[in-house]
């Protein structure tokens, strides 16, 4: 163990002038799940950690009927508990249950994933998918992001200096919407993913076809993404196999992942077909 | 059989400590005054220290030892666990520090200081300038002719044994259809929960060390480590904890001499544990192996030559790998009848981590590829796999290669019949059946997935004799309240030896388990010399000496009964703790009377027996393994379903303790055949993988139905018929599924892991 700078800061200006102070030389506690890894890593020796877990307008998850509010210090079991998660947003549920381990889903919150902003967030893409946004509060005040405009890169996101990341609102989707998440890695617990993905359908009420489809996908790109061109291949289209297929393709083409020692970048692309193509499959009704 | 004891699923001796958390493990042990030692490592894979500056390390205050390569004795010594035997070929290439580095984490040197922080300081503060020199990463690289010598071995070739028999020329004439296939399986990791390289040491003020380890053999690694530090082996002692699995990886001195000499020389206790990295980073791993077998056959199936040559990664020190190379030909040669045999095993240095022992030392890798192959010349010659094994391998009475000694007992036959039922060998076997998920527009997305039914066959040692000495060593004592001690080297690093040989002294003495208390701690100022726990070994050999040791207390103990009782010695009989006689068994005395009476009556001694030899023998054991998985052929993902694992392994002395081995081993089997690969990069020869988010191990979650089945083919020569269990459940498993999955899908891939693209790859070629 390692001697380092401990900040408990109780209230949520008093982090977000922390912060600010700081000037990034204090790395933001949540969870720890990331952090633990990068303190064994680095250290923190030129640095310090601010826990963010006394602050209590950071906690909580609300359901107005309308809009789902999550704080961003919810861990992955709170969401996994709470059976209003698991009615309206069941593809956030799904992909809740996909990460880590039971022992990683007790600590990890909702805001430490998004936070970390890795490109394998098992989080992301359902979030994508639900078109989450992202409230912010730091210096200037409370802002609002929409998820798809939070990740910039590996690691790296939209937070400013002195910004803290407060919660995650969801609304509501539409009556009838279908969705399923995905992931494929090579275990089936305790893993990153080597493609993920969620998808969301909303059929035309007394139909085959498709309103829209919404498809998002990770680990296959610098951020997870949404796979825009697909979504619109199917909006309007007839719901079947050999639709999702085209659309599975286009996503495809859309995936931009890397080569490293969990896979080939051949592979991931190939999967992140498969895995929308299965993901649209399994949504509309059929068994994968 | 009716046995009391033996054949018993009785909890196990440390069962309560460690389900509890209570047990103290090594790394959970302190010292008053205790240090923290650190190891500075390459971050290059092959380099010579040109220069190395430790001032401002040794003026950081809070430090007080550091050593580099001029510190440590000029000894040279070689880590492997083995004693002194005409089998042992051990090329002493190491010393505790090196001025040569020749893997990246290779140790090149060591502080001791007041805390971690301090210790992690210092290491930063240690100047070093390296003259780089090309990483050798593969066998082929590192034994080409212009290669740069890691050590002084021509060609980096640490030794080549050739083995013939008969002639194969003639045997592949003599062959109806030659097959010739090269198979290669990678480096993977024991990876135990408690990371290997665990030592608390402290000198005391005689000129001793006592040295706390986490290890597989403390009576071995007592003499290697006084030997690394120029020491009579008796002023060393060694002690051992409870230990958190080891699967080979501590068959031999891990990290034991570091923390003595920093000990030593800082004159207090240092603590010397290495993380999880570091256990990647430098120490030993199971041998990459890359293997041409060449067979001659008739039509009729029977072998006319067998042929391997193999190439064996063994790293970048020596260690087991000269000597391992004699049970990798051993495994080779003792599969199958054929009257031609030759073997020739190169063992290769590269800038690789050294290897040495994990859980089958060799076998899997051979079982693999021999197996592999065997399932293809069946598919061939249109024979039924089943029937060639059967056909083909040794039995009970003919003459094992292995140890050229004659089979006490084969359980194999009805091995194959019990497992094949089980999997339901004869309705899926070559079915290719189709699963037909179908649902909507009449197309499905998961007709890609096929199953598919495949086996191997495996035999192992119960012990290394007679390639090496087996020597054990039992004390028992029985107290004054007729209960008893077994005093023992107990090298229990998870497998349940403990709690087996406390059921055979308490069988042999008629005693209740629980009235049997084994030293759960191996103190090598307390117990005889033993080998330790390597070879399957504890079982049959540790059990051998400690029956003797419970037969010799039990001989007194009845001589002084049939003084009280007045009959002879031979009417008694003796069953939880009541010594009756046998033909009017009411006239009876309690065990605790005749030892409290020995005690302090007009005897005066307690009741001992003691005894320290090798086993008679090394009885082989045998299993068959089935295994149903189902192939992905769009993700080329595959899922094992189902495996039966069919065990001949003597008499099970606790039947759940083997059950827990074999599966516990079969996890470790479908890792070695699906997932697990530890990985450089080919160019700098840094690990790709030193950690567990990228090791994959497998998880509870993913472990498929398992059924174990028992088969007691009793030996002659063991305790109560005891064989082994310890290595053997991982040995056929990736056999096993590499079989199922070219019966699932047609596809022979002959490489370890049977990853996802490997799979894809295979299936395009086969142009699916």
């Amino acid at each position: 163990m390692q001697n380092f700078n401990y900040l408990e800061p109780g209230s949520l200006w008093e982090a977000v002038g922390i912060l600010e102070g700081l000037e990034g030389k204090a790395f933001p506690l949540a969870g720890g799940t990331d952090l633990v890894r990068t303190f064994k890593r680095i250290g923190f020796r030129e640095h310090g950690v601010i826990n963010l877990k006394k602050i209590p307008e950071l906690s909580g998850v609300k359901f107005d009927g309308q809009v789902m509010s999550i704080g961003a210090l919810s861990t992955v079991s709170e969401l996994l508990a709470n059976s209003e998660v698991d009615e309206h947003f069941p593809v956030l549920a799904q992909a809740a249950r996909a990460l880590g381990t039971p022992q990683i889903r007790n600590l990890a919150t909702i805001g430490g994933n998004l936070c970390t902003s890795s490109p394998a967030s098992d989080l992301a893409p359902a979030l994508l998918a639900y078109q989450a946004k992202i409230i912010i509060t730091g210096p200037n005040g409370e802002r609002e992001v929409a998820v798809n405009e939070f990740f910039k890169g590996p690691g790296q996101n939209v937070l400013d200096r002195g910004e803290i990341l407060t919660r995650i609102d969801l609304n509501l989707p539409v009556p009838g919407t279908i969705g399923a998440f995905l992931k494929h890695g090579v275990r089936k617990s305790h893993e990153i993913a080597l493609v993920n993905t969620a998808v969301l359908i909303i059929p035309v009420r007394g139909s085959d076809k498709i309103a829209v489809a919404r498809i998002a996908l990770g680990a296959v790109g610098p951020t997870p993404f949404r796979a825009w061109q697909a979504e619109e291949q199917l909006a309007g289209a007839e719901g079947g196999l050999p639709q999702f297929e085209e659309a599975a393709k286009i996503a495809q083409e859309l995936a931009s992942p890397i080569d490293d020692v969990r896979a080939s970048a051949d592979y991931r692309k190939h999967m992140a077909g498969v895995l929308v193509k299965r993901a649209l499959f399994q949504a509309w009704g059929g068994k994968v | 059989m009716g046995y009391a004891v033996v054949g018993q699923r009785v909890p196990r001796v440390d069962a309560r400590e460690k389900v509890s958390g209570r047990a103290l493990f090594t790394g959970d042990m302190t010292l008053p005054h205790m240090l923290v030692g650190k190891v500075l490592r390459s971050p290059y894979a092959h380099a010579q220290i040109v220069r190395i500056d430790t001032t401002k390390a040794r003026s950081l205050p809070g430090v007080k030892a550091v050593l580099t390569f001029e510190d440590v004795p000029k000894i040279p010594w070689n880590s492997a666990g083995f004693p002194p035997s005409p089998g042992a070929i051990l090329m002493e290439d190491q010393y505790i520090l090196t001025d040569k580095v020749r893997y990246v984490g290779d140790g090149l040197a060591a502080v001791a200081a007041v805390d971690e922080e301090t210790a992690n300081r210092a290491l930063e503060l240690i100047e070093v300038e390296y003259e780089v020199l090309p990483a050798l990463m593969d066998m082929e690289a590192a034994m080409a002719e212009d290669a740069p010598l890691i050590h002084a071995a021509p060609q980096n070739v640490m030794a080549h044994m050739p083995i013939v028999i008969g002639d194969v020329d003639q045997g592949f004439a003599d062959a109806d259809i030659v097959f010739e296939d090269t198979y290669y399986v990678p480096k993977v990791y024991q990876v135990s929960m408690e990371p290997c390289g665990v030592a608390m040491a402290a000198p005391d003020m005689d000129g001793r060390v006592t040295i706390w380890t986490s290890t597989q053999m403390p009576h071995l690694v007592r003499g290697i480590t006084a030997h690394a530090l120029g020491l009579s082996t008796s002023q060393v002692r060694i002690i051992k904890p409870p230990v958190g699995g080891a699967f080979g990886s501590r068959l031999g001195v891990v990290n034991e001499p570091i923390a003595a000499l920093l000990a030593i020389k800082a004159g207090k206790p240092v603590m010397l544990k290495y993380s999880r990295e570091e256990s990647f980073l430098a120490t030993e791993s199971r041998h990459p192996i890359k293997m041409i077998l060449k067979t001659g056959i008739k039509k009729d199936g029977t072998f006319t030559a067998r042929q391997m040559t193999a190439y064996i990664d063994g790293g970048a020190y020596a260690t087991h790998t000269p000597s391992f190379a004699g049970p990798v030909a051993g495994w080779f040669l003792a599969m199958y009848k054929s009257p031609n045999i030759k073997v020739d095993n190169y063992s290769v240095y590269t800038n690789s981590t050294q290897c040495g022992a994990f859980r089958g030392y060799g076998n899997p890798q051979v079982v693999f590829a021999v197996e592999s192959q065997v399932d293809d010349i069946a598919a061939a010659l249109g024979l039924d796999p089943l029937e060639i094994r059967l056909k083909n391998h040794p039995c009970a009475g003919e003459v094992w290669m292995w140890s050229s000694w004659v089979i006490e007992s084969c359980g194999l036959d009805e091995g194959i019949k019990r497992a094949s039922e089980a999997i339901g060998w004869g309705e899926k076997r070559n079915k290719q059946e189709r699963l037909e998920y179908a649902q909507g527009n009449g197309i499905t997305a998961d007709s890609t997935k096929k199953r598919g039914v495949g086996m191997a066959y495996m035999m192992h040692v119960s012990g290394a004799r007679p390639m090496l000495h087996e020597t054990s060593a039992a004390v028992v004592k029985i107290n004054e309240d007729g209960k008893a001690n077994l005093i023992y080297s107990n090298s229990d690093c998870g497998q349940g030896a403990g709690t087996a040989l406390t059921q055979v002294a308490a069988e042999e003495l008629g005693l209740n388990y629980e009235d049997v208390f084994i030293t759960k701690t191996a103190d090598t100022d307390v117990a005889g010399f033993d080998i330790g726990s390597h070879a399957s070994r504890q079982a049959y050999s540790g059990g051998n000496a400690v029956k003797k040791a419970a037969a010799a207390a039990k001989e007194k103990l009845l001589a002084m009964a049939s003084e009280i009782l007045e009959v002879p010695a031979a009417d008694l009989e003796v069953a939880e703790g009541m010594i009756r006689v046998r033909q009017e068994p009411e006239r009876e005395i309690s065990v605790a009377e005749v030892s409290h009476k020995a005690h302090f009556g007009s005897h005066g001694h307690q009741i001992i027996g003691a005894v320290s030899e090798e086993p008679p023998g090394n009885p082989p054991v045998y299993a068959a393994q089935f295994v149903e998985v189902e192939v992905d052929t769009e993700t080329g993902v595959i899922e094992v379903l189902k495996v039966v694992a069919a065990h001949d392994v003597g008499t099970a002395i606790n039947p759940a303790v083997v059950e827990g081995q074999i599966e516990g081993a079969i996890q470790q089997g479908i890792g070695y055949a699906l997932t697990e690969e530890y990985r450089y990069h080919p160019g700098t020869g840094k690990p790709l993988n030193a950690n567990f988010t990228d090791y994959k191990i497998l998880t509870a979650v993913d472990m498929p139905e398992v059924e174990t089945i028992l088969v007691e083919a009793s030996s002659e020569s063991g305790p109560f018929g005891a064989k082994s269990v310890g290595e053997s459940g991982l040995v056929a498993t990736a056999a096993a599924i590499a079989n199922a999955v070219y019966d699932a899908v047609g596809i022979r891939i002959k490489e370890l892991p049977l990853t996802p693209e490997k799979v894809l790859a295979a299936l395009e070629q086969k142009g699916n």
